[in-house]
């Protein structure tokens, strides 16, 4: 690796000395999540550093079979994740989400790699991270695409009974809950794209001029994936949504 | 004539109706303790629910082979629980008409229905100011409109003292007579069957399908 982002084991460690401030702000509290906070670090000290290793060994060991492995496995989780998050879902529903959130993250990193960066699908190097940061944002999205959703319709319950029983077709009821849903799912990728370069500096650019890359350029891939996880999280909650409400009436109208 | 029977009606192999027969332009009331299955009826008779047993007909036609969205647009359920967008009396009218892709009534029809269901405001007023009792009676002006030829009315004047309540009952069964439609009414107002209906049914409760098995046995 580059001697710009080398780092000492000594200060690397120091970082959890700030670990303290948190569980001593949580004891004044009384917050009981210090158990949590201890376990919630580990965990991800444990999967990074696992993670670390695992990618170093593809990257100098590039196979499709890795690539399809580690992508399957994000993938997989992901979807995983979201269903897991919203157990009211209907088998058929459930599928539909799987079906958008496996489908928008395979056509999206595609386009990335063959249209955008322009770089062979088999270089780990970039098919990793990069599904890797569309993977993440369409989970969210569509994890609170269904949230909202489930929200909206149980705080209407009695607008849907009104509007079923005057003879409305339940795609006209359901549609303004799934335009706010997509709305409410959309708002934290529009928030942090607006926010970008004053508020912070993202994730990936701050990575890239760390690793020695000219700000310039890191700036370039950073708008290329902005508007890609844009699109991810709008394409993979416009689908699961649209397709997936489908299910909620059967052909006599019933909801 | 009827303009809708019923026939060997059974919901979830919970709730076992009489043969029901609604005579065209009658007013029945429906009567019963609570949980005997008066509001399931109804989701019943406009296709929101499906009997397990037994067949509804209106007009002559089994509603199971019906297209559901006409259906409740003749057999118009008006629920228990009113329901009205924000805005004033006007947008409800309108967006509750959009919804059914119907043309909303003009202002003249509007404050007719308005009279009937003994609401003393004009369109123009905004609903978010109403009281509960003033909510219910815009609803119920507002169902009105829709012109069903069956209308089911689940306690509409639920929120209603018994004069405003008796006031609204004689102008729309008035109203109903005129225009020749049928009305079915779930009320537990005391004070109004004696005097509206027409036809009174009493449905008497849940049977238990195991007891009734049991007792089949023995």
């Amino acid at each position: 690796m580059t001697e710009s982002i080398s780092m000492q084991l000594g200060g690397f460690l120091s970082i959890y000395i700030l670990l303290l401030l948190i569980t001593g702000i949580f004891t004044y509290c009384k917050i009981p999540q210090t158990k949590f906070l201890i376990l919630g670090t580990l965990q991800m000290t444990v999967q990074l550093i696992i993670a670390g290793y695992v990618l170093l060994y593809i990257f100098e060991n590039p196979s499709p079979l890795f690539i399809l492995a580690s992508l399957s496995l994000m993938i997989g989780f992901a979807v995983y994740r979201t269903l897991r998050k919203n157990p009211w879902l209907n088998p058929k529903f459930r599928w539909i989400t799987a079906l958008s959130v496996i489908g928008t993250c395979v056509a999206i990193t595609l386009f990335m790699l063959l249209c955008v960066i322009r770089k062979d699908i088999l270089t780990p190097q970039y098919v990793i991270p990069i599904s890797g940061m569309l993977v993440s944002a369409t989970m969210n999205g569509a994890t609170l695409a269904l949230k909202a959703f489930k929200e909206n319709l149980d705080s209407h319950r009695q607008q849907i009974e009104v509007l079923l029983n005057i003879g409305a077709p339940p795609a006209k009821i359901l549609h303004p809950f799934i335009t706010k849903s997509l709305e409410t799912a959309f708002l934290p990728t529009m928030n942090s794209m607006v926010g970008m370069g004053i508020i912070a500096l993202p994730g990936m650019m701050t990575g890239q001029i760390l690793a020695g890359a000219l700000p310039n350029e890191a700036v370039l891939y950073q708008i290329t994936i902005m508007v890609a996880n844009c699109t991810t999280v709008c394409l993979s909650s416009f689908c699961l949504l649209y397709f997936g409400a489908r299910t909620l009436w059967n052909e006599r109208n019933q909801l | 004539m009827n303009i809708l029977t019923t026939k060997d009606l059974v919901f979830q192999n919970m709730i076992y109706y009489p043969d029901i027969a609604l005579p065209k332009g009658s007013m029945t009331f429906l009567q019963g303790p609570s949980g005997c299955g008066k509001s399931t009826l109804f989701r019943l008779f406009n296709g929101t629910l499906d009997p397990s047993q037994g067949s509804i007909y209106f007009e002559g036609t089994d509603i199971a082979t019906m297209d559901t969205l006409s259906l409740r647009r003749k057999v118009l359920l008006v629920n228990q629980q009113v329901f009205l967008f924000d805005g004033s009396i006007e947008d409800n009218f309108k967006q509750f008409h959009a919804y059914r892709n119907t043309l909303a009534p003009d202002e003249k029809a509007m404050n007719m229905y308005l009279h009937i269901a003994a609401t003393p405001f004009t369109a123009k007023q905004d609903v978010r100011r109403l009281s509960g009792g003033e909510r219910q009676r815009v609803f119920n002006a507002i169902m009105l409109s829709f012109d069903a030829d069956l209308y089911m009315w689940d306690e509409p004047s639920a929120a209603l003292d018994t004069p405003t309540a008796i006031t609204f009952f004689s102008r729309m069964k008035a109203y109903m007579n005129e225009l020749g439609k049928t009305t079915l009414v779930i009320s537990h107002d005391d004070n109004l069957y004696p005097q509206f209906n027409d036809q009174l049914i009493v449905l008497k409760g849940r049977y238990d399908v195991t007891e009734t098995t049991e007792a089949y046995h023995d």
